[in-house]
């Protein structure tokens, strides 16, 4: 919104990335940018965050994209309330959506033998959560470039107290923030998804490691322009 | 995911997978327009989820009721008969018997309550819709009779003051043997309300052969036919009736053939045919006698847990509350069936 | 429909008062699942993942008066018309139902009507409650509720069912779920009134082309009278683990207690024939 109290579309000062808006890809994207040779956002801040606990992982052709092949996102369940910390001690509210799951299409649930009510582990090169497997038509697998591409629901509510503990989905994000408010990409990402549970102490590092070895991950993946 | 385009003419080619409105289907599940009459070969639930609750009373606290409240009822009549007829000790052995069974009936009843310590607000209603509410006045009455009945012909005391509890005894027995079929049918459970105009005469006959049964086990050979015709009488009465029952039932039979169920009710028909036969062929041989009596009080025992078992599997599946309720309103309303 | 708080005795009872939940408009938030727990203190149910869609509740039970169903269907659904303005063929789309359950407050209530020691009772509103200091936990009305509503409460082992908020009518409030629920597809109200607005949401569902729509409980021919709580819903009752054709048990018992009649009668008489065959055999 700007001065005057309306949206503008076009805005010629105030955003960072003005003044028109453009399509680019999130920082991780199994595909290329199809509208321009410039993939991600040029003024998106990401270089300031690099660190080994914040790899970021290859995008659309780039060797090691394959690694993770689904995106994922990430949405509110009505029952819980933001990050969960004051729903996950109210009874009434724990009941009604009492563990962390992921909801997966049944197309997906069949590439990766994910059973229904099992568990699956969700990978990034940040890191592996655990979550519970719901399959559902709900979830559509997208055709884009005439490619499919599966997706992965990830609820946000979860963290490791109260009557209903569980994996934290924020920890599979990378910062890579928007230039004008600041706000990491935790609504499209890219991941792999696994049957069984993820692995405990050092051994859920190791497989962090595993995949960033895999994908080819150093500190400057997704650092470019 | 939508595609559409946005024209002058407004939107055009919207796909309405998002938009998805309840609308005239092309075609439904378990079409059965041409076989209004025919049961449905499939049936929908909620994730197979029962849609009545079943019920939470316990084995052994009330299938051992029914069959210990039969035992006592019936016993009161063969108690009765006896003393009428000059048979002291079959007599003392069926009175002695019903108030052991009626006392061991009320632990068991008491057990079973949520809050045991309320029992006594059995009493504070009578109520003719309540066949638990008729039972527990029938029991208010029975169990004193009992008790004095078997208490006088165990002392030999007070003898017309038993003689009066017998007759009463007698008087609530067949009640007190039958109440319990039509509290177990005056419910929602498919295999015991959808038997309700059998359930009375198995609960009977399986009374009878349980009493003929201790008659049989307890009191002496030689004057002990009166307790070997009640028993083949109850046993005779009760197969029939169950097979009955169980035929017209249908598809809510299943449970009574299969599982648990189906184990215990085998069991009291192989019980009853061996008791049986014991009855009638060695009647002169006390041994046998007793061996044939043992039988039958299992045989009618093992029916009454038979018959609980198969009606907690029943309230347990959805399909037998399903499939007999849509047949029933699809063959009321073929018409609104066809249509939809 | 008849009243049953007259019919139970009450002299100029009021309205008589229930629910219609229109389940086309509810949008599965279970407010009124919450609600209903916070008012009346009810425990938890558990916290169990059951992969039933969004429902994690499953039924009614002591310890759940309000239950949320949620069922993902895939549907034809019609097209719209292409570019060249012809109608498309029907597709598959898909649809989520969501529709909130309670007790039914049956004009004739089987657990009503089996309740050996009158705990349950017929309020004013034409509702039916269970008094909690009354009840010695006999378990009867359990089996005999056909829509499975009512039930014996864990630890505590009395019987506990939604009360239609009594202690809220009593003050001339609204009962907690409907206050709560942002839709109003829980409605409250006096009876006729909801069966009247009822009958308009039905014509206008079905002049939209919603032929599956349909009313549940609403018509006092049924098997148990008509409800005091009845619905809208959008497809057959056993999709939402209703049950088709409810009738209360109660309808046959007069008939059970005739057949159990002939079944004592017959049992004296087999006893007094087993001493009288007996008696004949020794004088011939």
């Amino acid at each position: 919104m700007q001065a005057d109290g309306k949206a503008w579309l076009f805005a010629p000062a105030g955003l960072v990335d003005g003044p028109l808006p453009v399509h680019y890809e999130p920082q991780e994207s199994p595909f290329r940018n199809p509208l321009y040779g410039q993939q991600r956002n040029p003024v998106r801040q990401v270089t300031g965050f690099s660190h080994p606990g914040n790899r970021l992982q290859p995008s659309g052709g780039e060797p090691g994209a394959d690694v993770f092949p689904y995106v994922a996102t990430t949405y509110r369940l009505t029952e819980h309330h933001t990050a969960g910390g004051m729903s996950r001690w109210l009874p009434y509210l724990a009941e009604l959506q009492p563990e962390f799951f992921c909801e997966v299409s049944p197309e997906l649930a069949a590439e990766r033998d994910l059973e229904y009510l099992g568990w699956a582990t969700i990978v990034t090169a940040r890191a592996a959560i655990e979550a519970r497997v719901l399959v559902t038509e709900r979830m559509v697998t997208l055709t884009v470039g005439g490619r499919r591409l599966h997706q992965v629901g990830l609820p946000y509510h979860w963290g490791g107290n109260g009557l209903s503990p569980g994996d934290s989905a924020n920890d599979l994000i990378g910062l890579s923030l928007d230039p004008n408010v600041h706000i990491q990409e935790d609504k499209a990402f890219a991941c792999d998804i696994r049957p069984g549970r993820r692995p405990r102490g050092p051994a859920r590092l190791d497989l962090v490691q595993e995949y960033q070895r895999r994908a080819g991950i150093t500190g400057q993946t997704g650092m470019e322009v | 995911m939508s595609t559409s385009d946005v024209t002058r003419q407004g939107l055009r080619g919207v796909r309405p997978g998002r938009e998805a409105r309840p609308g005239r289907p092309a075609r439904r599940r378990g079409r059965r327009g041409e076989q209004a009459m025919v049961p449905p070969a499939e049936f929908t639930s909620y994730y197979g989820k029962p849609v009545i609750n079943s019920p939470v009373w316990h084995s052994p606290d009330i299938p051992g009721y029914f069959f210990l409240g039969g035992l006592a009822g019936a016993s009161s009549l063969l108690g009765a008969g006896a003393q009428a007829s000059g048979r002291p000790d079959l007599a003392r052995a069926a009175k002695a018997g019903a108030l052991g069974a009626i006392s061991l009936s009320m632990a068991g009843l008491t057990h079973d309550l949520g809050r045991p310590a309320r029992f006594l607000n059995m009493l504070r209603v009578i109520k003719a819709t309540s066949p638990m509410s008729v039972g527990s006045w029938i029991l208010a009455g029975y169990v004193p009779a009992a008790g004095v009945a078997a208490a006088s012909a165990l002392t030999g005391r007070a003898s017309r003051l038993g003689a009066a509890a017998t007759a009463a005894a007698a008087l609530l027995g067949p009640a007190l043997a039958t109440y319990t079929a039509v509290l177990i049918s005056d419910t929602a459970v498919p295999a015991w309300h959808d038997g309700y105009r059998e359930m009375p005469f198995v609960f009977a006959g399986s009374a009878a052969a349980a009493a003929g049964g201790l008659g049989l086990l307890a009191a002496p050979a030689g004057r002990n036919a009166p307790a070997r015709n009640l028993a083949l009488l109850g046993a005779a009465a009760e197969a029939a009736a169950f097979e009955r029952m169980t035929r017209r039932m249908g598809m809510v039979a299943e449970p009574y053939h299969a599982g648990r169920a189906g184990a215990y009710v085998r069991a009291s028909q192989v019980l009853a045919l061996l008791g049986g036969a014991g009855a009638l062929l060695g009647r002169r041989n006390r041994t046998v006698a007793a061996l044939s009596g043992a039988a039958l009080l299992g045989a009618s025992a093992a029916i009454r847990w038979g018959g609980f078992h198969a009606g907690l599997a029943s309230a347990a599946d959805p399909k037998y509350t399903v499939v007999p309720q849509r047949e029933r309103r699809d063959s009321s309303r073929p018409a609104v069936a066809e249509a939809n | 429909m008849a009243d049953p708080a007259a019919a139970s005795g009450y002299h100029d009872p009021p309205p008589r008062m229930g629910f219609f939940t229109d389940t086309s408009v509810c949008i599965g938030c279970k407010a009124c699942e919450v609600a209903c727990k916070e008012w009346n203190a009810v425990p938890d149910d558990g916290l169990a993942f059951t992969g039933m869609s969004y429902d994690n509740t499953v039924g009614l039970g002591a310890d759940t008066w309000r239950h949320v169903a949620f069922i993902e269907q895939r549907r034809p659904v019609p097209a719209g018309a292409d570019r060249d303005g012809k109608e498309g063929e029907a597709e598959d789309g898909l649809r989520w139902l969501m529709a909130s359950d309670v007790c039914k407050h049956c004009t004739n209530a089987a657990c009503l009507d089996v309740c050996p020691t009158g705990a349950l009772f017929r309020t004013e509103f034409g509702t039916v409650v269970v008094q909690e200091d009354i009840c010695n936990g006999c378990g009867y009305c359990i089996p005999a509720c056909p829509y499975g509503v009512i039930d014996q409460r864990k630890g505590d082992g009395r019987a506990w069912k939604c009360t239609l908020c009594y202690d809220r009518l009593g003050a001339g409030m609204t009962p907690a779920c409907a206050q709560a629920c942002p839709t109003e597809s829980i409605q409250f109200g006096p009876l006729d009134e909801l069966r009247q607005r009822a009958a308009a949401r039905l014509d206008q569902l079905h002049g939209e082309g919603a032929a599956e729509a349909r009313l549940y409980g609403e018509d006092p021919g049924d098997g148990v009278g008509g409800d005091g709580a009845f619905f809208l819903l959008l497809d057959e009752p056993e999709v939402y683990g209703l049950p088709p054709d409810p009738v209360v048990t109660t309808r046959d018992l007069p008939s059970m207690w005739r057949h159990a009649a002939a079944a004592a009668t017959g049992l004296m008489a087999a006893a007094a024939a087993a001493f009288a065959a007996e008696w004949l055999g020794r004088r011939g």
